[in-house]
């Protein structure tokens, strides 16, 4: 996302696309989102259900539900290579490997039928092709110890359903980290938890993050695990990023209406009578999405223009970019 | 030092924990199934005469607790031919053809399950036509049609059974996997690089195995009526070799004279299938997730 000096990005996705066809029409879930990442940073994604974050996230390894949904057009630029040019066969080869996903719900992202241990092996095998059994083991004790499961060892016979959330959760995380990943894509990943262990997972995730130079994506609802873990942040609304920001200067200055919206439904604040802020109306059916800002019909700031044209993006710093008509108007590059 | 002892105090009479254990395992079903069991695998040494060599002259013979001899324990039928040992190798060709069809017919059931399932599309629209299909055709007429054409022989029975069971795998499994598929583990195993094959045997497979003997079971049962009654018809093993449906078909002619051919295997038969049905309503009790107390 920030255009900054040299160094050429880890990830970068050039107007994205991924629509599903439904019997009720087509629905445009990511719609022409943009933004990079640079090794070692990381990128949150926000934004209410629905509003194509995970699908953004599942176009990056490219699992998307076929034959719904596809893939329209876009360029995925991993390390150079465009992903969505490779084969399925390379692609097999890079996720797991190069690119690795932490899911959302740790009560079933584990097979209840395998022991963890047996589970934790399966990358190593088939990205590093280590057959020996004793070495399988000790690489995945390690893998487990460095995630922070108490005595290894003995956990690597456990079952999933032997173990707590929070404990699942840290052995998706193992297994996601095992073949030393360069991107780490996280889909809600303490959505399911309960507070305590969130503010554990995410501890855990910032400090590999840190130790590995691990370039990362967090999508979530949740504005302040963003907070906690994020460098840089992409608020996304009906399939598009609508601001681009550093975590400091989004917090600090939100342009973008909904951004606003969403940072006073946050703090608490409350509208005189007591109660919280919500933004009126509700998110538009991506499916009937017409022409113009999608996020219009609920904006206190709209003006005539904001219904027949999709805002461009304005340069607020080289580090905040938004979509909107109103703030291109304030800063005076107004509409043409 | 202090030792724990939980149940001192509270000692449990015999009767009690066998009480227990009738409630816990089906230990009448399970009995009656290991005795059909030995009966089958051994049934040549465990007969006392050939079940196949008529003796006209010691023909309708009445069973031991009806004024017969030990030496024909049930009696013996319109040939002379011990009724005892037709029973046991009848129960041979019962258990031979029951495994051999859920086998059969449980591998291809679950085979397109998986595929109908994991992969969607049109290879689920094909396979999800068929089973309604072959779910719908009425089995006894094909059955006929079938055996009219190609002759009635062991192998034809079994071929045809398992052609026209398959499709109860598939429904159920199908519907197992389309929950499974959507499971996180198995977004994680593609996130992991496993081919499909390797996700539809390694990681789905093991977890519709519990539906899958259940199912099994219930249809062993079902796989055993369905195979007298085909034997009945005179449309599955054919004589003289001994089956229990056709014990039955001869026997009927002898009603009200001596009712004991009628009666005998059709006991046979009804506490077997019964047998089996227990253990299979037990097995899904113990092993369906939605029956499990928690």
């Amino acid at each position: 996302m920030t255009q900054m000096s040299g160094q050429p990005a880890l990830l970068e996705v050039k107007n994205l696309r991924t629509y599903f066809r439904t019997r009720a029409g087509v629905a445009k879930a990511v719609d022409g989102v943009s933004f990079s990442l640079q090794q070692g940073r990381t990128l949150g994604i926000v934004g209410e259900s629905g509003s194509g974050k995970s699908v953004t996230m599942m176009s990056i390894v490219r699992l998307i539900a076929k034959p719904a949904g596809r893939i329209e057009s876009g360029e995925i630029l991993f390390e150079g290579k465009d992903l969505l040019k490779l084969t399925d066969e390379e692609m097999r080869r890079i996720r797991g490997d190069q690119i690795a996903v932490v899911t959302q719900d740790p009560m079933t992202s584990l097979n209840p039928v395998y022991s963890i241990g047996n589970q934790l092996e399966e990358p190593l095998r088939l990205h590093q092709g280590i057959k020996t059994k004793s070495v399988l083991r000790d690489k995945v004790i390690a893998g487990l110890r460095r995630v922070g499961i108490p005595a290894p060892e003995m956990r690597v016979r456990s079952y999933p359903h032997q173990m707590s959330g929070g404990q699942r959760q840290r052995v998706v995380t193992a297994m996601a980290l095992e073949c030393h990943p360069s991107l780490l894509l996280c889909d809600e990943p303490t959505t399911a938890l309960d507070v305590t262990v969130q503010m554990q997972v995410l501890r855990l995730l910032r400090e590999i993050q840190r130790e590995q130079r691990l370039s990362m994506i967090i999508v979530s609802h949740d504005l302040a695990v963003i907070a906690r873990v994020c460098d840089d942040v992409a608020v996304m609304y009906a399939g598009r990023i609508v601001e681009k920001a550093g975590l400091v200067s989004l917090f600090e200055n939100p342009s973008h209406p909904y951004t606003k919206a969403l940072m006073r439904s946050l703090n608490g604040e409350t509208d005189g009578k007591g109660r919280l802020h919500a933004i009126e109306g509700q998110p538009p059916d991506v499916r009937q999405i017409k022409r113009g800002c999608p996020f219009a019909p609920r904006c206190r700031e709209a003006m005539d223009i904001c219904t027949s044209e999709f805002p461009p993006e304005v340069v607020l710093s080289p580090n905040h970019t938004t979509s909107c008509w109103a703030v291109s108007a304030k800063i005076g590059s107004g509409p043409r | 030092m202090t030792q724990l002892s939980l149940d001192a105090g509270t000692p449990v009479s015999i009767s009690s924990r066998i009480r227990t254990l009738l409630k816990r395992w089906p230990v009448g079903s399970i009995a009656i199934l290991i005795v059909l069991l030995v009966l089958g695998v051994f049934a040549p040494f465990l007969e006392p005469h050939n079940p196949d060599t008529p003796q006209i002259m010691k023909a309708h013979r009445p069973p031991v607790f009806l004024g017969g001899t030990w030496d024909y324990v049930l009696g013996t039928d319109d040939l002379g031919r011990d009724n005892l040992s037709r029973l046991i190798s009848g129960a041979r060709i019962s258990l031979l053809v029951g495994f051999a069809v859920v086998l059969g017919a449980g591998s291809i059931g679950t085979v397109l399950a998986l595929l109908a399932g994991y992969f969607g599309g049109i290879v689920d629209i094909i396979i999800s036509r068929m089973t309604e299909v072959f779910v719908a055709v009425p089995f006894l007429l094909v059955a006929i049609a079938v055996v009219g054409a190609v002759g009635a022989s062991t192998t034809n029975l079994v071929l045809t059974l398992i052609f026209m069971t398959w499709a109860g795998y598939a429904r159920v499994l199908r519907a197992e996997v389309l929950r499974l598929r959507e499971l996180e583990f198995v977004k994680l195993a593609k996130v992991a690089g496993c081919s499909n094959m390797r996700i539809l045997f390694h990681h789905i497979l093991p977890n519709i195995v519990n539906p899958l003997v259940i199912l099994a079971t219930l249809q062993l049962g079902a796989t055993i009526v369905i195979e007298a009654s085909l034997n009945f018809l005179g449309l599955g093993v054919p004589a003289p070799q001994a089956t229990w449906g056709g014990m039955l078909a001869a026997g009927k002619n002898y009603i009200g004279f001596q009712d004991s051919l009628v009666i005998i295997p059709a006991i046979a038969i009804f506490l077997v299938v019964l047998s089996i049905n227990l253990l299979g309503d037990w097995l899904r009790l113990r092993l369906d997730p939605r029956f499990r107390q928690l």
